[in-house]
């Protein structure tokens, strides 16, 4: 293979174009610094993002295959995105903050990890956060929520999906709230305001959800940061003494080997593929891979573990209208993560705007219907249909981890494998909270109620933080305890996963991020 | 190399339409490219570049029992055309399941075991069954309760065809607005592809 040695030097290198390297790109330029972002999959365009739910598909991850095991498999390849914008680029922008009782875990409820900062050490970071990339919502509607200041924008609509799975709530003496997106309910910063067409999945042409491409990338590029697109970074490369990262690896298309130098290199290649670069790092001074001496990298790989309630409403629903991420929240299971036989915090995501077709469509949960039911099913389904998505805390574990596998890819890379279980207090939550939204839909009166098998959402850990450099890889900013200038962007960093959803707090961490290394250099 | 990219935010005005569709297929017929959709090449009988004639009439006639309609919207040559595709740039709901490039023995394999069991029970290929013999194939696929069936399981291939049924039969612009579900696209798919009619001109 041919290898290629380019003599790049720049003060910043970023690896992966998603959220966190983004966010991380645009604050070092304005900084002055040099930056290089290298990102694995190609480059994309707002004029890229067709309403559709097939081609939708091309946004996810085209990388080397990611293996999976465990009884709650992570979903790499709908959970993750590749090129321009990452995953964010077609994210559905539910931008909640983590609560108080998410960071200490262990201590609290002796299960798990505790993360090396608090709620306090974030809130200034999501205030500052939403302020930049705008964020529509009614803080004093969720009751819920934790100290901050009042969202930038007023809450996008609510439409009659909406409106109608609310009575349930209602009658059940629950609460719900205007979800908190991060899309535009108004025009924001020179980005127009929503159509409420539901078609985030497929990626928002119009800049109203807050994805890289209209928020930091534009920022970056400004200042002068570069990118380079089909670069696959294979490892980090680092001094004689080994605490010193002093580049990267990377293989282009067509599989020439490049090596580009930096004073400062960050990975925000998302939970998996930071993991599976720092293993591959391997070195005389890193046996183990890079930033492994804890032997904890890979590991407390975490999922969201999330169902649908879904069913028939005698009302028109115009289920097609508003977000795909959803309209309203309610999180009044969320405080008391101690449920006995069940652990952990949940919420719902309410009234998410549905397509006929694909993994969220509505045809597809029922793959019970067909032959000549199913035309009059998706007509009827079509005006009538609603939905909700549970979302839970998933318990960090040791075993859940990101390994390399024997199989290798086409540069001769070793695969991600990558094994999650969920225990049986986590099975038991899901269950709870399902009976719980079945009860909610039957009370909102809906005609027929199904649910959709437990999936995975979200990916987090593999690269956690923590005050003790013996059980974390980074410190509290994302630095790795056994290098310098080697920081870790993502939430792989989480230590515990709350059962929020984590872009938001990816980015108040990535902002902690960028200020140290800013003010290390 | 290295390229300093501004976003096109302003570029792409609120629900303009280009002309560019999810579903489109290139095909090159006397050296020119061909922009079609599914139903489109199914009319014009393109070639498969992927699956047999046997596989084609195997895969139409259970997809059509699963999501009526799916023959005449091009489930073949939609699957066929993404089975040829590079598998990052695949468009097929199989990629969310699990499944790993490449895809085409899961679907060969699976159209072979679906044959087969044709063969062991009615002793002749789908395309010459009865409607009450697909209908019975159909529902012991959805049950798994097909002995000696030596793929994926039935199930889950069920699972899948009929993922791709409903994407070529309701995935589309006039699908979703037939079972009255407006489609609101931004970035609208096409009505401009080149007909059966006039490819045949
Ligand atoms: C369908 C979907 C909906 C979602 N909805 C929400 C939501 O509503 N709210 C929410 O909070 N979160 C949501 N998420 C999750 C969210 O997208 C992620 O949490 C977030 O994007 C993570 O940011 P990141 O920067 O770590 O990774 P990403 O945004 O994924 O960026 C990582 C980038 O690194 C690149 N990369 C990977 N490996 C390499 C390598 N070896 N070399 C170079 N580059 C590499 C990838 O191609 C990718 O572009 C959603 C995700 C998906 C897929
Ligand atoms: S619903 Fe709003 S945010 Fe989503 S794609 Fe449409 S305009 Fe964009």
């Amino acid at each position: 293979m041919e290898s290629i040695s380019l003599q790049d030097k720049f003060d910043v290198l970023i690896v992966g174009a998603g959220a966190a390297g983004s966010l991380i790109a645009a604050k070092a330029v304005q900084g002055g610094k040099s930056v290089l972002i290298l990102e694995a999959g190609p480059e994309r365009k707002l004029g890229d993002l067709e309403s559709s739910q097939i081609s939708a598909r091309k946004l996810k991850w085209g990388g080397a295959p990611v293996e999976e095991s465990g009884n709650h498999k992570i979903g790499n390849s709908f959970n993750s995105g590749y090129g321009t914008g990452g995953s964010a680029l077609h994210h559905y922008a539910v931008w909640l903050r983590l609560h108080e009782n998410d960071f200490n875990l262990a201590t609290e409820q002796g299960v798990g990890l505790d993360w090396p900062i608090n709620y306090k050490d974030l809130m200034p970071y999501y205030d500052r956060i939403q302020a930049e990339a705008g964020i529509s919502g009614d803080a004093k509607a969720e009751k819920w929520r934790p100290q901050g200041a009042a969202y930038p924008m007023p809450a996008l609509p609510v439409f009659a999906q909406g409106q109608v799975i609310a009575k349930g709530f209602n009658k059940l003496g629950m609460a719900v709230s205007p979800l908190p997106l991060a899309i535009n309910s108004q025009p924001f910063k020179g980005r127009s305001s929503c159509l409420y067409d539901g078609w985030c999945d497929a990626g928002c042409p119009i800049g109203a959800l807050a994805n890289p491409l209209v928020t930091y990338l534009p920022q970056a590029f400004a200042g002068g940061a570069s990118i380079r697109h089909n670069s696959t970074v294979s490892r980090v490369l680092h001094d004689a003494s080994g605490r010193k990262a002093t580049g990267v690896e990377y293989f282009d298309a067509d599989g020439a080997v490049h090596q580009v130098l930096a004073e400062q290199v960050v990975l925000s290649a998302f939970a998996v593929q930071n993991a599976r670069i720092l293993l591959n790092s391997k070195s005389t001074k890193h046996p183990a891979g890079m930033a492994n001496s804890s032997d904890k990298v890979g590991r407390y790989l975490m999922t969201h573990p999330a169902q649908l309630v879904l069913g028939l409403f005698d009302q028109q629903t115009d289920c097609h209208l508003g977000a795909t991420g959803g309209q309203l929240l309610c999180q009044d299971d969320y405080a008391n993560k101690d449920k006995g036989e069940a652990f952990g915090s949940y919420q719902w995501l309410i009234a998410n705007a549905t397509k006929p077709n694909d993994l969220l469509g509505i045809a597809t949960g029922r793959a019970d219907i067909y032959g000549a039911a199913l035309d009059p099913f998706m007509r009827k389904a079509a005006k009538h249909f609603g939905q909700m998505n549970f979302v839970g805390e998933d318990i960090p574990l040791e075993d859940n981890r990101i390994t390399l596998s024997e199989r290798s890819d086409q540069f001769g890379l070793p695969l991600a494998a990558t094994h999650h279980s969920i225990n049986e207090r986590t099975r038991a939550l899901v269950t709870e909270g399902v009976n719980k939204g079945v009860e909610v839909f039957k009370a909102a009166g809906a005609t027929e109620t199904w649910t959709g098998p437990t999936v995975a959402m979200h990916l987090m850990g593999g690269t956690v933080m923590g005050a003790d450099a013996k059980e974390s890889v980074c410190d509290q900013y994302g630095r790795c305890h056994d290098l310098d200038n080697l920081y870790i962007a993502g939430p792989g960093l989480f230590p515990s996963s709350g059962a929020v959803n984590p872009t938001f707090t990816v980015h108040a961490l990535a902002l902690r991020t960028v200020e140290k290394m800013l003010a290390a250099s | 190399m290295n390229s300093n990219k501004t976003s096109d935010a302003t570029d792409t005005t609120r629900r303009s339409f280009l002309k560019t569709s999810a579903m489109a297929m290139t095909y090159m017929v006397g050296g020119k490219a061909l922009l079609l959709t599914p139903a489109a090449a199914h009319a014009a009988q393109m070639p498969m570049k992927v699956l047999s004639a046997l596989e084609v009439t195997t895969l139409e006639t259970l997809c059509e029992a699963i999501v009526p309609g799916s023959r005449s919207a091009g489930i073949a040559a939609f699957v066929d055309y993404q089975l040829a595709e590079k598998p990052h740039n695949a468009l097929l709901m199989g990629r969310y399941l699990g499944l790993e490039p490449p895809f085409a023995p899961f679907y060969q394999q699976g159209l072979a075991a679906a044959h087969q069991a044709a063969l062991t029970q009615f002793d002749r290929p789908w395309s010459q069954l009865t409607e009450s013999q697909i209908k019975s194939l159909v529902d012991q696929m959805f049950t798994d309760a097909i002995a000696n069936w030596s793929a994926a399981p039935a199930s889950f291939l069920f699972f899948v065809w009929r993922a791709d049924a409903c994407d070529v039969v309701y995935g589309t612009q006039s699908g979703s607005e037939t079972i009255g579900m407006p489609y609101m696209a931004h970035i609208a798919p096409s009505d401009k592809w080149l007909s059966a009619k006039e490819l045949q001109k």
